[in-house]
């Protein structure tokens, strides 16, 4: 229930905090989503059939997976993204290796790159992220273009050395075949092996010839004769079986070497028609298509969602950590409690404005501005329908059925320190006793502080002082309505509540220098009780309690203390303090009145107290109560939708002007970072041309050795440009260049100096043309994104380097601006009159394009329409072009 | 829920018994509204002082009033003829009411004659005893009191020289009748200075009983202290009774819009001082005038209560529908809490 009442007191808060943090958190969101990424894919295929090890030895145990792992890494390696940025133009031609500002560009385009092999196949995507779709696109293509010539081109290098391979080996089999023929064929005429096994036969007849005539011929001469020669014979033979044994080995080492040759001649055949095929091992699949969508779009629902959670944990911390701090409004419930002491009244801070525009309505007049403070002090006569005097007439009420009991007739009024709006209440509570038709005497018992005499615009003298000096009887020195008359107010103000002349006022009088002694003194006391007998009511203002010494002998003399509270400035400590004491000066409490507390602190609970205390007779109170509420909540309200209306205001203004202008950054991530990189290091001067068309197999050397010949090149060639032919845009047609007769020479100006961006056209024009009052010739160049929708980027100048670029800003003192390579433009034509060139201007800018002039040493002019870091940006605009009717066309600047 | 009209009913039948036996006392020829009895606080003499009852518009009374009328017929007369004027009956008379405290009754009574056109004497007469209850209560002495009473009676003297038909001219004065009106405070002091040294001062107070405040009088345009206080009392005093009585030229106005005037546009041309004993003694609803309450009824004011000025006595002439009331039922507003004056109100406007 305590949580309840809390969370409910503070709701706006709560509320508010949630609305600010879905607010927030979606236009955080709506911010951050600058950039957006769009992601690009390109998908490859290996050719599974085709491996080299199985072309030539399947030894090597290389998995296929274990191979893709390996082109995954190989795509995105060094070698290959450094040629895809120079394909790309982001880095020179000439750019070496070595050079950290090429690196930078290479890691830069690693970052984007992600390539990932399609499960359980041979398909690798190679997906590009980046801001600009275009250039994801571009990249992802370049990417696979490039990898596949590389691939194909170390494919056919391989090719190439196995076909080599297997012809030395061919060679040396057919060499050595031949040697071995040789070999045998002197070893079958040296030996004259024409038939070595007929020759073994008759050997091995005549042997056992022998043999036998030696069995015959037993010991006899001849026998040994016989002997002697089979053992010749042997001999013969073991030498004819050595012959033979080698003449064997000499052929089988022939025919080894024929099957051999015969092997390799077959593989050979086959390596030369995989040559002749030329075997494109990586296919492209899928040639990567222009990004339609961001990949990161801002997902409000879910930033919204997260707004809600936060907004609502941090306002309930809020709200708790307030709740916490915020002494003034557990007091209403603690003070019953713990200081065992009533509250009789709750004044609510004073709504100033609200109280004067009653006092206007209520007067046809309208009330002057000097008499606002009277207004506001006296606001129960002069503002009866406002919260604060409803909440006097409450306070009035409760203490009239305190009194009713006790015969109370003399309330003290006392704070415990100054300033907590002693005199205030007890005005507006003798004027709140006044209209109930109360008798009301209200006296001035501080002394030391006259003021009610300003507060009720009377005389301060004849005051309390005087009587109880005796200078006057306290009759005369009443003051009634005609004082405040005589005091400034007319009878119409006077009369404007019915009941102030039921109010008498005796002002403090002048300050005598003992005002303890003369309120202690048996003349107020006489006083006192004269009073007593002709009013129905005393209240005394008082002194503080803790800061004078007279408070507190008045207070001890009066049946009943009311204790004035500010809970917002006198702490309860205080409090305790002088009720403490009232205590122990044996004096009545009656109660505590909590002044100018916050209307939105006051709980729910206690407004209706009083109804529950006193039944039946508080019935005024309660509604007066009730009407307080009403009040309140209309405030509230009111209030809430102020302030939400403010956060709104801020936060759409923030949003809008974030759109408006967003510094140039944002959009170059890529380019800027590339062309940073080569800004120092890298020799400037124009483009160099290219002059081999790059066959991929050259085109794969090239990569690494490009960049020495280049820093040999001649200065020279500065005044005699070579039209460029970029090896990423060979489809350019070649053939445009002799349809125009002066024609512009390309890629001379690749450079521009970017101002800024602008959403809205007209903004965008009128840039340019502040820009040309300031003496910066620049054109408007119109970028479609497709999510964030038509830019216009403001360019100024085209230049062949960085550095005239740089000097031109330095020279103009151009905040805020950039380089950017734009090597794209629509080129329309070039002029040598002015009337036509004036001509085309005009058309052009008639159609809303913002065209520039390229001026040529020989009197001729070029117009250009836009300027790209893209091709296909470029591209766009000339088909924009083209449909309005203007020929033109995309050209290296 | 309790009807105002049985408050009243109850209030008016308790104050019944007490004053009945003197209801009867009514005199001819003169209306005496006053002619109750009822608690009177806003009496500050002497005699007057008891709680009790003061018998107002007594015969006494209204014999001092027409001794005084006459005394002043007659001095007008002897301006008018180039005769010596003699105050000395004046004096005498002055200090027997001073002493006998008829200062209220013969107020009370003066402002509540009903005359029809514009007649000096009843005017003088008028100005003459407002003047000494605002002496009164600023505690001047008998001798003070009787200084402010003849400058009082005598105050009109020039006006006596200015030809009839200029006073009884309904249209617009010519620049040089408006002239020689202004003029009237010189003459007066001319005559008055006839009565020799002993009477230098009244000569003065004459002189300047139409200067301002705030310099706007005539005829030297003297401010603040500079005018003598008599004067500044009979000035402010004059001015009042003027506009609450017909003039040829004008209507008169009821008392409450004269009090507006010289609280409001007025203010600054008389001295505060005596404006708030003005007040204090004639309060806002002065004796006589009519009166709207809150519950609809139309009351004549009978006696002011200086704590409570807006909160007099009255009596109750029309209840709140319209019906006359037999007289009789008093009212002490400030006794009743739920009851209010609204408004004061014309009695001679039928709109009222």
């Amino acid at each position: 229930m305590e949580y309840r009442r809390i969370i409910q007191k503070r709701k706006i808060g709560l509320i508010s905090s949630v609305v600010l943090f879905i607010i927030l958190s979606t236009g955080f969101a709506f911010r951050k989503a600058y950039p957006p990424l769009y992601s690009s894919t390109c998908s490859i295929r290996f050719e599974k059939a085709l491996t080299l090890e199985g072309l030539f030895s399947r030894t090597m145990s290389w998995t296929e997976g274990d191979n893709i792992e390996t082109q995954q890494a190989i795509i995105t390696g060094y070698d290959l993204l450094t040629e895809v940025a120079k394909n790309l133009s982001l880095i020179r031609q000439t750019a070496s290796v070595n050079d950290p500002g090429v690196t930078a560009v290479v890691e830069g385009l690693k970052s984007k790159i992600h390539v990932v092999r399609e499960k359980d196949t041979n398909i690798i995507n190679i997906s590009v992220t980046d801001t600009e779709p275009s250039f994801a696109q571009a990249l992802a293509n370049e990417l696979a273009e490039t990898y596949s010539r590389w691939y194909s081109g170390q494919q056919e290098k391989r090719l190439a050395e196995v076909i080599g391979y297997i012809g030395d080996q061919l060679r040396t089999m057919k060499n050595n075949l031949k040697n071995s023929e040789e070999r045998l064929s002197r070893f079958s005429q040296d030996n004259q092996l024409i038939s070595v096994d007929l020759q073994g036969e008759n050997l091995i007849l005549r042997k056992k010839e022998i043999e036998d005539r030696i069995r015959v011929e037993k010991n006899t001469k001849r026998a040994n004769e016989l002997k002697l020669q089979l053992q010749e014979l042997d001999e013969k033979i073991n030498l004819l079986l050595e012959k033979k044994l080698e003449f064997n080995r000499l052929k089988r080492e022939i025919d080894s070497y024929r099957s051999m040759i015969a092997f390799l001649e077959e593989k050979n055949q086959d390596a030369l028609i995989k040559q002749a095929e030329r075997p494109d091992e990586v296919d492209i699949v899928k040639q990567a298509r222009l990004p339609v969508k961001p990949v990161n779009p801002p997902d409000f629902a879910e930033t919204g969602l997260t707004g809600i959670i936060a907004g609502i944990a941090f306002g309930l911390i809020l709200v708790f950590f307030l709740e916490a701090f915020d002494n003034s409004i557990r007091i209403v419930d603690k003070i019953e409690k713990t200081l065992d002491a009533r509250i009789m009244g709750i004044i609510p801070r004073a709504d100033i404005k609200k109280i004067l525009a009653t006092v206007k309505n209520d007067q046809d007049t309208g009330p002057e501005k000097s008499s606002s403070y009277r207004y506001l002090n006296l606001v129960s006569h002069f503002a009866p329908k406002t919260t604060i005097a409803e909440s006097f007439r409450a306070m009035r009420t409760n203490i009239r059925f305190a009194t009713e009991k006790e015969k109370t007739k003399t309330i003290t009024v006392t704070s415990s320190h100054p300033q907590e709006g002693k005199s205030m209440v007890s005005v507006n509570l003798a004027i709140s006793m006044a209209q109930a038709g109360l008798k009301t005497l209200l006296v001035g018992s501080d002394i030391r502080n006259p003021m009610l005499a300003k507060i009720c615009s009377v005389e301060n003298s004849p005051g309390l002082s005087d009587i109880l000096l005796g200078a006057c009887p306290w009759e005369d020195s009443i003051k009634t309505v005609t004082d405040m008359i005589m005091g400034g107010m007319t009878m119409d103000d006077v009369m404007m509540t019915p009941g102030l002349d039921n109010l008498n006022i005796i002002t403090s009088g002048e300050m005598p220098h003992n005002p303890a002694e003369l309120i202690n003194s048996q003349k107020f006391k006489e006083f006192l009780k004269a009073a007593q007998k002709d009013y129905d009511i005393v209240i005394l203002d008082s002194s503080p309690l803790l800061s004078t010494a007279d408070a507190a002998i008045l207070c001890a003399q009066v049946d009943a203390v009311l204790v004035v509270h500010r809970p917002e400035t006198v702490s309860r400590g205080t409090l305790k303090r002088t009720i403490t004491q009232l205590k122990q000066l044996n004096c009545n409490l009656m109660g505590i009145v909590l002044n100018n507390v916050n209307p939105n602190m006051i709980p729910g609970a206690l407004r209706n107290k009083y109804t529950g205390k006193h039944s039946s007779g508080a019935r005024t109170g309660a509604s007066d109560i009730k009407t307080v509420q009403k009040d309140r909540k209309v405030k509230d309200k009111t209030s809430m939708v102020f302030i939400s209306l403010i956060v709104l205001v801020l936060l759409v203004s923030l949003v809008w002007w974030q759109r408006d202008m967003i510094f140039p950054e944002r959009f170059f991530q890529s380019g800027s970072g590339a062309e940073k990189g080569i800004e120092t290091p890298v020799k400037v001067r124009p483009e160099k041309p290219e002059k081999n068309e790059v066959s991929p197999d050259v085109k794969k050397d090239s990569l690494k050795n490009e960049a020495p010949p280049d820093i040999e090149e001649p200065e020279k060639e500065e005044t005699a440009p070579v039209t460029e032919e970029s090896p990423g845009n060979i489809e350019k047609p070649a053939s445009a260049q002799e349809t125009v007769k002066p024609e512009y020479i390309e890629g001379r100006y690749p450079y521009s100096i970017y101002l800024g961006s602008f959403k809205n056209m007209e903004r965008a024009h009128q840039a340019v043309e502040i820009y040309a009052r300031k003496g910066i010739p620049s054109y408007r160049v119109k970028i479609n994104f497709t999510e964030k929708g038509t830019w216009y980027r403001i360019y100024s100048g085209h230049y062949p380097d960085r550095e005239s670029a740089r000097a031109f800003i330095d020279r103009n003192k151009i905040a805020d601006a950039e380089i950017k390579k734009t090597a794209y433009a629509c080129y329309i034509g070039s002029f040598t009159d002015n009337e036509s060139l004036e001509n085309q201007m005009r058309l052009l800018r008639e159609r809303h394009y913002s065209p520039y002039i390229i001026d040529d040493a020989a009197n001729m002019h070029s117009v250009f329409v836009g300027a790209f870091i893209t091709r296909g940006a470029a591209e766009e605009l000339n088909e924009e072009l083209h449909a309005a009717g203007i020929a033109g066309r995309v050209v290296h600047r | 829920m309790v009807r105002f009209s049985d408050i009243i009913k109850t209030k008016g039948k308790k104050d019944e018994g007490k004053k009945s036996s003197d209801a009867a006392r009514h005199e001819d020829g003169f209306r005496l509204s006053d002619s109750r009895l009822f608690k009177a606080r806003d009496v500050d003499s002497p005699v007057n002082k008891e709680p009790g009852v003061r018998r107002a518009g007594s015969i006494e009374t209204v014999n001092y009033y027409r001794a005084f009328v006459e005394r002043t017929r007659e001095t007008g007369q002897a301006v008018k003829n180039d005769m010596n004027i003699s105050p000395a009956s004046i004096l005498s008379d002055l200090h027997s009411i001073i002493e006998k405290g008829l200062i209220d009754g013969l107020y009370e009574y003066a402002v509540s004659v009903k005359n029809h056109s514009y007649d000096i004497a009843l005017h003088t007469v008028a100005v003459a005893f407002t003047s000494l209850k605002l002496g009164r209560a600023m505690k001047y002495d008998i001798k003070m009191m009787m200084r402010l009473g003849l400058a009082a009676f005598l105050e009109n003297t020039g006006m006596y020289k200015i030809p009839e038909n200029i006073i009884t001219a309904t249209g617009k004065l010519s620049a040089e009748e408006r002239a020689l009106i202004r003029k009237h405070p010189e003459t007066g002091r001319d005559i008055l200075s006839n009565l020799g040294e002993r009477y230098l001062w009244l000569a003065d107070a004459a002189l300047s009983t139409h200067e301002r405040y705030d310099g706007s009088g005539y005829p030297a345009g003297l401010r603040g202290d500079e005018i003598p206080e008599i004067s500044a009392v009979i000035g402010l005093v004059d001015t009042y009774i003027a506009m609450i009585n017909i003039r040829p030229y004008r209507d008169k106005i009821i008392q409450t819009e004269a009090i507006k005037y010289i609280t409001g546009e007025g203010r600054g041309r008389f001295s505060p001082g005596i404006v708030k004993v003005f007040l204090d003694q004639v309060s806002m609803f002065p004796v006589n005038s009519h009166v709207k309450l809150n519950n609809g009824s139309i009351a004549k004011v009978l006696a002011t209560d200086r704590r409570h000025p807006l909160s007099p006595v009255v009596e109750i002439i029309c209840d709140g529908e319209g019906h006359e009331t037999d007289r009789g039922q008093l009212i002490n507003i400030a006794d009743n809490p739920l009851l209010y004056i609204k408004r004061a109100i014309n009695p001679d406007d039928p709109a009222d």
